[in-house]
């Protein structure tokens, strides 16, 4: 039995206060749209590599790492690589545009919650 | 100067192949002038790889001298010295291997037959050669790492007024023979043939 409805976990998604909306364009050019949170962690890494002549290469690279969680019922077509996310901050006035982004990585946590891994369109 | 900077800036030189004419600068290769004979501080994805183009790093790593690379007379001569030169190339998109292996390709090609200003007897040598491709952030990141042997020779005690063999002279010799040290420590210092 579940212990919680797709009802209750739209709670989480107040787009007047911290959730956003993502217009979501899918493989197919049909058009869905999801409210969720979205985040861009900070995020430094270096592709670090070492082989018998070299100790350690690799610069660091810094970037983020955006991603959008949502209701998995809100996006049951969006696909790794097969969809486009318009996110809007919809809690200000006008509505600004945060970013134009691809699916890069869907994940389903297997509770009704999906997190959606965003690359850079 | 000492020869892993040197050899640091004769690198960055011949990767930005750099030729003015009038108001125009090109360069050798699409890090065009981003190219840096030192560390820098971390690269930032959207401003610097996405908006401008990739990044090319040159670092001297180590460098290594065995007995075998001094004159046999410890005295007077070249001194062989072997440097590992690291080329790093940073790039993002979505076609990132064939611009890693594109920018590979020149690179190559610019150091074939490469003689580098101030030591044309070096050896430049490619040695190994990786890619690897990163999706962690919001763009996917590339990178080219290649390494060089670079076996070049450099002066070894042809100054005999120099600071360090005066004070050698004046606490250890007992005197000079055909213009070489002769020495009172047969242990640390080499024969004189």
């Amino acid at each position: 039995m579940a212990i919680e409805t797709d009802e209750d976990r739209l709670a989480f998604f107040d787009t007047d206060d911290f959730a956003f909306t993502a217009v979501i364009t899918l493989a197919d050019t049909s058009v869905v749209t999801a409210v969720g949170n979205y985040d861009s962690a900070a995020l430094t890494r270096g592709l670090k590599q070492s082989n018998q002549f070299s100790f350690n290469q690799g610069q660091e690279v810094s970037g983020n790492k955006p991603c959008f969680r949502t209701r998995t019922s809100d996006v049951p077509g969006v696909r790794n690589g097969k969809a486009m996310l318009v996110i809007t901050d919809d809690s200000v006035s006008p509505p600004v545009v945060i970013g134009t982004f691809s699916a890069f990585d869907v994940q389903h946590d297997g509770t009704g919650m999906t997190e959606i891994r965003l690359m850079a369109a | 100067m000492h020869p892993r900077k040197a050899l640091r800036q004769a690198f960055q030189t011949r990767l930005l192949g750099a030729v003015t004419v009038g108001p125009t600068t090109t360069y050798a290769t699409s890090s065009e002038d981003r190219v840096f004979s030192t560390m820098t501080p971390p690269i930032e994805i959207e401003s610097t790889l996405a908006n401008e183009g990739p990044v090319t790093m040159v670092y001297v790593r180590h460098q290594e001298r065995r007995e075998e690379d001094y004159p046999k007379s410890r005295e007077d001569g070249a001194v062989k010295n072997r440097m590992e030169v690291s080329i790093e190339v940073l790039a993002v998109g979505a076609n990132v291997d064939d611009a890693l292996d594109d920018q590979a390709e020149l690179i190559e090609a610019l150091l074939e037959n490469w003689e580098i200003p101030g030591f044309p007897a070096a050896d430049v040598l490619l040695i190994d050669a990786q890619i690897d491709v990163s999706n962690a952030q919001d763009r996917i990141v590339g990178g080219l790492f290649m390494t060089y042997h670079v076996n070049l020779w450099t002066p070894y005690r042809t100054d005999t007024s120099s600071t360090f063999l005066a004070t050698d002279v004046s606490v250890r010799t007992l005197g000079t023979f055909q213009g070489q040290i002769v020495d009172d420590d047969a242990d640390e210092w080499p024969a004189v043939p």
